[in-house]
């Protein structure tokens, strides 16, 4: 019998004739890429061919699905997002018992719950007694990563939240969480939590502190603070980050040189989202008389109308399916009516199964979410409830505070 | 000759600090500040390690390559914030596995694809370890791609459990634990019981 160094030993050295057998020569073409490329511009080159395949492949997907959709006299939904639907992470604030049994609500000192369909909810980051507002989780677009605010628990969530920070951790397969892996503390004066965006390499997140715009680098701990205080979405290929401030768009590129600012309509814009494939979002404008959703080019600042009857509830009153081809959004006095269309805003289809809060796509882009209950796409499909925690109040949960993780198999 | 007595000096003087820098230091620093020289010397140097850690992830030359090349287009964006450019190389080796690892995933990969060798090739016995290439992919197949990530990492790219705790978002103990479990398996596949 060999001792364990001694195979450890011969491991190591078959693993190294194993790795022998890789190609490790660099052509000349890509050595320029790779030298002088980074992301954006070698990405074309080098992986065309693969890129075609994709393209190719996927089209095909889309045309079978929209031939079966026609075939069965229904109307197509979003194409598959080759994920599946992960973890569902909320931030509630669990309901202290009052002396009498009924259900008395705590202060705002939220903690964060996952759940999904046939497992029940835990709670995997906070407890009863810790004072703190755990809040806005987001899972990482690799869904291995949950990133969520941090502050001192207050009576209101809009209130001023002091001891703010972000905070970063790794969410098993099973549903548990690591030990927190980065932490961005935030200025000591009080604001709003912070609610992170996952850049879409999931190496960086942004986060407003309310007169700045802080990027974070998980890795390093790196932080870049921008001089901007609006809403901001990250550009597809993650090499930039485009702020929308009254009345004009701002670009920064990662590391926060800034480009030219382009004056733009819109005043007050929330949720926006870039529609992949092209240079604009989509966003809610709710800063003039009538409420609307635009397309917004971000080169251009000039918007079109897709929606002028939409009702504005807050965050998640419009939401862009994951592949970018459809939006669902509010509609009706008071909101109950969810509506999907293409992402041009034609062919608006009223769901069965009204809802009162924000709007979420799951991942895979067939239910959208409203709080924990998900409408299905597909026709004669039925409502999907998902496990709520038995112990929290979720009629107080905005949809910011909900984040569906993206299962990549 | 007297008027470059002064600069003479300090021009040797420079050479000298710079002789001295860790090499990668240097070449960290230039190549983050955009010397393309300093690039093209640093994917010289590192790009085979990484190539080699990629492809113990993925079992495939061409998807070891591509990981390789997302993991470049990760590293530049992030080369300005290296703390320890001395310690560039474990983390290029690191961003290279993860990427493979990611690259899998995306592609619904859940086991190894074939080698394009010959089958002699891959089973033939090197006399140094006694292991047939043929089982040690064998049994790298039932591993998952992290686990593969880990044996590249310490085996094919030689960095201590400090270094991929570092990159792997793990404790040192952790990586070292897992270590001594997968040995164990492989000791078991292999039949080295």
């Amino acid at each position: 019998m060999r001792d364990p160094l001694s195979f450890e030993d011969r491991i190591a050295s078959a693993l190294g004739r194993y790795a022998d057998r890789a190609r490790t020569d660099v052509d000349a073409v890509a050595f320029v890429q790779l030298t002088r490329g980074g992301a954006a511009r070698s990405w074309s080159a080098w992986h065309l061919p693969r890129a075609l395949r994709l393209a190719l492949a996927l089209g095909l997907l889309l045309a079978l699905a929209l031939a079966a959709a026609v075939l069965v006299g229904g109307r197509p939904s979003p194409a598959p997002t080759g994920v599946t639907n992960g973890w569902i992470a909320v931030a509630a604030n669990p309901i202290e018992l009052a002396t009498d049994g009924s259900g008395a609500t705590a202060p705002e000192a939220r903690d964060i719950y996952l759940t999904r369909e046939g497992e029940p909810p835990r709670r995997i980051i906070g407890t009863s007694d810790d004072g703190l507002t755990q809040g806005c989780p987001r899972f990482s677009p690799g869904g291995d990563l949950l990133a969520y605010g941090e502050g001192i628990a207050t009576i209101e969530f809009r209130a001023p939240v002091p001891g703010r920070a972000v905070v970063v951790l790794g969410v098993r397969p099973d549903g548990s969480a690591t030990a927190p892996i980065q932490r961005f503390e935030l200025p000591s004066e009080a604001g709003a939590l912070a609610c992170p965006t996952w850049s879409p390499d999931g190496g960086r997140i942004a986060f407003s502190t309310g007169a700045e715009l802080w990027i974070g680098e998980i890795d390093s701990g790196r932080t870049i603070r921008l001089p901007t205080g609006g809403e901001a979405v990250w550009a597809p290929d993650g090499s930039s980050l485009v702020a929308l401030e009254p009345g004009r768009i701002r670009t920064f590129d990662a590391e926060g040189a800034e480009g030219a600012a382009v004056p733009m309509e819109a005043l007050s814009l929330q949720s926006p989202a870039w529609i992949p494939g092209t240079r604009e979002l989509i966003a809610f404008d709710y800063g003039s008389d009538q409420e609307r959703i635009l397309a917004i080019d971000v080169d251009t600042g000039a918007t079109r109308v897709l929606r002028d009857d939409p009702y504005h509830g807050g965050p998640g009153s419009v939401a862009l399916s994951p592949d970018g081809t459809m939006l669902a959004y509010r509609r009706g006095a008071d909101g109950s009516q969810v509506v999907v269309t293409e992402v041009d805003g034609s062919d608006p289809r009223v769901l069965s199964g009204g809802t009162s809060s924000g709007l979420l796509w799951s991942p895979d882009g067939q239910q959208v979410l409203q709080r924990l209950s998900a409408i299905a796409l597909t026709p004669g499909a039925s409502a999907v409830a998902y496990p709520s925690p038995a112990d929290v109040d979720m009629d107080r949960v905005p949809i910011q505070h909900v984040s569906w993780q993206a299962v990549r198999e | 000759v007297g008027h470059f007595a002064a600069e003479e000096p300090l021009l040797y003087m420079a050479e000298v600090i710079t002789r001295q820098a860790p090499p990668d230091v240097s070449l960290v620093r230039r190549a983050a500040d955009g010397d393309e020289t300093a690039c093209a010397e640093l994917v010289a140097a590192h790009y085979p390690s990484m190539v080699r850690a990629a492809f113990v992830v993925t079992g495939d030359s061409d998807t070891a390559r591509e990981a390789v090349q997302l993991a470049w287009s990760i590293a530049w964006r992030r080369l300005g914030g290296v703390r320890d450019p001395e310690r560039v190389r474990p983390w290029l080796v690191a961003i290279a596995a993860n990427e493979a690892r990611h690259l899998l995933k995306r592609r619904h990969r859940r086991t190894v694809v074939e080698l394009s060798m010959g089958v002699d090739d891959r089973a033939s016995v090197d006399p140094a370890d006694g292991i047939a290439l043929l089982d040690l992919e064998r049994a790298l197949r039932e591993l998952t791609p992290q686990e593969r990530g880990l044996l590249a990492m310490r085996y094919v790219a030689g960095l201590d459990s400090t270094q991929i705790a570092q990159a792997s978002r793990m404790s040192a103990s952790g990586v070292r634990s897992r270590l001594a479990r997968l040995l164990e398996r492989l000791r078991k596949e292999l039949g080295d019981a």
